[in-house]
């Protein structure tokens, strides 16, 4: 896989959330992906964000225009310092219809991009790549 | 109270509320409580949710909105949604958000006669 861009941006506030969306969906468009993916990859974003935010008190948010083969896409890498999921499996696993209120929508998440890829560990903190292509 | 960054509307006995994306957790929690407070107080009959201008549910929002249509229905209020766009329907698809028991118009025009209907 080539990575052709990259971007980083801090996350620690709504505002942030926002802009870094943007510049996510800045690259995204870029590569001309549509707005049906846009959206997928836009909802993803805003989930993984938000979860940041409240679990994992702000993060960072790295972008890359990524490309395999004949495929582009954008990569996107979410890191936080919190506290991490003590079981990613009962995480992934707490759909729609389970969790409480603040669910994490994990696996809603994971249907929206071609790759989903968690990594957590306790008191360090939590890592999700995901990549859609176009 | 402020009414925060969503408008709210009132034709009659309709609320009509043009939902806006980018609000967070605190300003659909006060978005909620307004919203209820304003349908007691104006003896409304139905309320249009008009999220033709969202281009992002998240999973928070998708469940914002189905409790405020149960919370307004336990008022005897029918609240419908109005207006979902393609992609934002594909995607609340995709993340397992069920729309059960809701009242759905492809736009808010649909919604009123929708509502009209509904009254009797």
């Amino acid at each position: 896989m080539i990575s052709r861009k990259t971007e980083t941006f801090t996350v620690t506030d709504k505002k942030e959330l926002v802009a870094a969306r943007k510049g996510m969906m800045a690259i995204a468009e870029e590569l001309g992906m549509g707005p049906m993916k846009e959206t997928q990859l836009r909802t993803a974003a805003t989930e993984l964000l938000s979860n940041m935010l409240r679990f994992g008190g702000g993060g960072k948010l790295t972008v890359e225009n990524v490309e395999y083969k004949n495929l582009n896409g954008v990569r996107a890498t979410f890191e936080d310092q919190g506290p991490g999921i003590a079981d990613i499996d009962a995480a992934m696993k707490q759909g729609f219809s389970t969790g409480n209120s603040l669910g994490h929508g994990l696996s809603g998440c994971k249907n929206l991009v071609d790759t989903f890829d968690l990594t957590s560990s306790l008191g360090k903190g939590t890592r999700v790549v995901i990549t859609k292509w176009c | 109270m402020k009414t925060g960054r969503v408008p709210i509307l009132k034709n009659k006995d309709v609320l009509i509320v043009p939902v806006s994306g980018d609000l967070d957790d605190l300003e659909l929690t006060q978005f909620e409580l307004t919203l209820l407070s304003r349908v007691k107080r104006e003896e409304v009959r139905g309320i249009v949710l008009d999220v033709s201008s969202v281009d992002t549910i998240d999973l928070f929002m998708a469940r914002k909105l189905i409790a405020l249509t149960q919370m307004v229905g336990l008022m005897d209020v029918v609240a419908v949604l109005a207006g979902i766009r393609p992609a934002v329907a594909v995607t609340l698809t995709d993340m397992g958000v069920r729309f059960n028991n809701l009242q759905i118009a492809p736009t808010l025009e649909h919604a009123i006669e929708l509502l009209e209907k509904l009254k009797g």
